[in-house]
């Protein structure tokens, strides 16, 4: 079970990669960083999972011996945060983008400049 | 008190917030206050473990012998820039929190934890690039970047994964001859980007040329310093670097391809951001060697290089359209920085070069000391360029005051004066830098013998390892 989540995660990673690699639009670019991140945070949950795995919560009712693990899922909360503050980043600056050559496809953006220029 | 460095620019960070105008006042001080506590009350060979938790569970701060002097020396860059950039009041606020960050990443034991002051440092590093209108750079900047950061992640995660913990010196202990490699491909490329080596550092000419004079200050300076470090302390430290050969080739055809693109460059700007990158990829394919000589040499040249850059750039930012004939204190500057770039003797530059070309001979190695030596002739060659034009170029400036001088002959009232195009606190930064240069020209031992230091203590992995233990398992 645990591999076939590994195995998601990665063409999810591929999918992120040939995004960035092959679209020309600047949106469409960060979305694809995005999709990267969200396949890196799967890959990291997954890594801390347990075959039938508890929540790692010490208590009376919960087994001890079976917790799932729960640094992986400290580091993803984290990932998580830093990666929504960088597309919030990544979309303010399109705007600016936007804004300035009024257009998000880098041809067009390079025809502005030369004009401008 | 180790925390400190970290806190305290924090602290006033937030501080800052309610008073935007105050964060830039605040820098200064806040980077004055770091080196006072570097120099009189800390020393290295100390560890602090973060909510007492033992270094292997918890995050530890360790201030060794290669983080003390590094940390003196980004801090040292970080009141510079604070005397001598224009700092808009939104940007105190952010640089209080990118000094926090670099110090934190040069302190920190821990692999997330560094991840969480690297992603920090981009994040801020993304805002600065966007300065003065440059969202696209700063855009290009943030993918490239993005994929970096991903990868560190990674990295990170598989550490942990192969060790059971994130501490740094724990992660020496992982021997699997499959896993090895493939976590320090995920560093690679983080740092690939982050310090510019080509093809993964074509954000940087974009960032670069903003036309600024906090932005490459920020990032080619302060954060490569940083990023160096890191480097330094992965590479040569924990790990050892696979396949060194193909990052060194990497680096020199970095080298190649950036020395190239700054000669075709028609600005200065973009110049002299190919010039960095250049820079910085020596520094990378000489660190990629992991020999005591080379990696001295290589912080020696680390260190012109940055100093240099630092008052190009500067004066770079208020240069407009301007030359030196009006200000012959920058240009005296300028120059002093450009022929130490180049190598040429009683500069820094010519020992950096100097120690690295004969540290390289001594393991008979050819390539790079070639291409070195190649690289210098094509800078001497638009270095030289720039330097001429700039000191015979016929100035507005010269127009604007004989304007002057006219309104006021015709009795114009409220004449505005046409003021130093370069404010007084970079003159006085990039005269103080430019100095310095010449005296490490005549004194090379001030810094090579920290270099050297650095060097041993870097490449020698047990004393780190012992002070980690000292904290106890």
């Amino acid at each position: 079970m645990s591999n076939i989540i590994y195995y998601v995660s990665f063409i999810i990673l591929g999918i992120g990669i040939y995004g960035i690699v092959s679209q020309k639009n600047l949106f469409k670019q960060l979305i694809s960083l995005s999709i990267i991140d969200t396949a890196v945070n799967i890959f990291i949950v997954a890594l801390g999972y347990v075959e039938w795995g508890e929540a790692p919560i010490y208590s009376t009712i919960t087994p001890v011996a079976n917790f799932v693990d729960p640094l992986p899922q400290a580091l993803v909360l984290t990932a998580i945060v830093i990666g929504v503050g960088i597309l919030a980043l990544g979309s303010v600056l399109l705007v600016h983008i936007n804004e300035k050559y009024g257009s998000l496809d880098p041809d067009e953006i390079r025809d502005t400049r030369e004009v401008v220029e | 008190m180790i925390a400190l460095l970290i806190a305290v620019p924090l602290v006033f960070a937030f501080a800052s917030i309610p008073h935007e105008r105050l964060g830039r006042y605040f820098l200064p001080f806040v980077a004055m206050f770091n080196l006072v506590c570097l120099f009189f009350f800390m020393h290295p060979e100390q560890i602090l473990e973060v909510g007492k938790w033992p270094a292997a569970y918890g995050i530890a701060l360790v201030l060794d012998n290669v983080s003390y002097p590094f940390l003196i020396f980004v801090n040292f860059l970080i009141l510079m820039m604070s005397l001598s950039a224009t700092l808009e009041n939104r940007y105190g606020t952010l640089l209080l929190v990118l000094t926090a960050a670099v110090n934190g990443i040069m302190l920190t034991g821990d692999f997330f934890n560094s991840f969480v002051f690297l992603e920090i440092i981009s994040v801020i590093a993304y805002i600065v690039a966007a300065h003065k209108d440059n969202a696209l750079g700063a855009f290009k900047y943030l993918i490239f970047g993005g994929i970096g950061g991903t990868m560190y992640l990674l990295g990170a995660v598989s550490v942990y994964v192969k060790s059971g913990t994130l501490n740094m010196a724990y992660a020496s202990f992982i021997t699997d001859p499959m896993v090895v490699p493939t976590i320090c491909i995920f560093f690679l490329i983080t740092f690939l980007v982050e310090l510019k080596v080509l093809p993964l550092g074509l954000w940087a000419p974009d960032v670069y040329s903003n036309g600024s004079s906090v932005t490459p200050i920020a990032l080619g300076s302060i954060v490569t310093v940083s990023l160096v470090y890191l480097f330094s302390r992965i590479f040569l430290n924990i790990f050892d670097l696979p396949n060194p050969q193909l990052v060194g080739i990497l680096a020199m055809v970095s080298i190649i391809f950036s020395e190239l693109g700054a000669l075709k460059q028609k600005g200065l700007g973009r110049a002299l951001s190919f010039a960095t990158i250049s820079g910085v990829s020596t520094v990378v394919a000489a660190l990629s060697m992991r020999e005591s000589e080379i990696t001295s040499a290589a912080y020696f040249y680390l260190f012109n290089d940055v100093v240099s850059k630092f008052i190009l750039f500067t004066l770079f930012a208020y240069l407009g359209e301007r030359g030196f004939k009006s200000n012959k204190t920058a240009g005296i500057a300028f120059t002093f920085a450009s022929l130490s770039v180049v190598g040429f003797p009683m500069f820094a530059g010519f020992w950096a070069k100097y120690y690295l070309l004969k540290a390289l001979f001594q393991v008979n190695s050819y390539a790079l000391p070639a291409i070195i030596l190649i690289a210098a002739v094509i800078e001497a060659g638009y270095l030289i360029k720039w330097n001429v034009e700039l000191w015979y170029k016929e100035e507005d400036r010269e127009k604007d005051r004989e304007d002057v001088e006219a309104e006021k002959a015709e009795g114009v009232e409220e004449v505005e004066e046409v003021e130093d195009f370069v404010p007084f606190g970079a003159q006085v930064v990039t005269l103080l830098l430019a100095l310095t240069l010449v005296v490490v020209g005549f004194m090379p031992g001030l810094i090579h013998d920290q270099t050297m230091s650095i060097a041993n203590h870097v490449l020698d992995f047990r004393p780190y390892l012992d002070l980690i233990l000292k904290g106890g398992m």
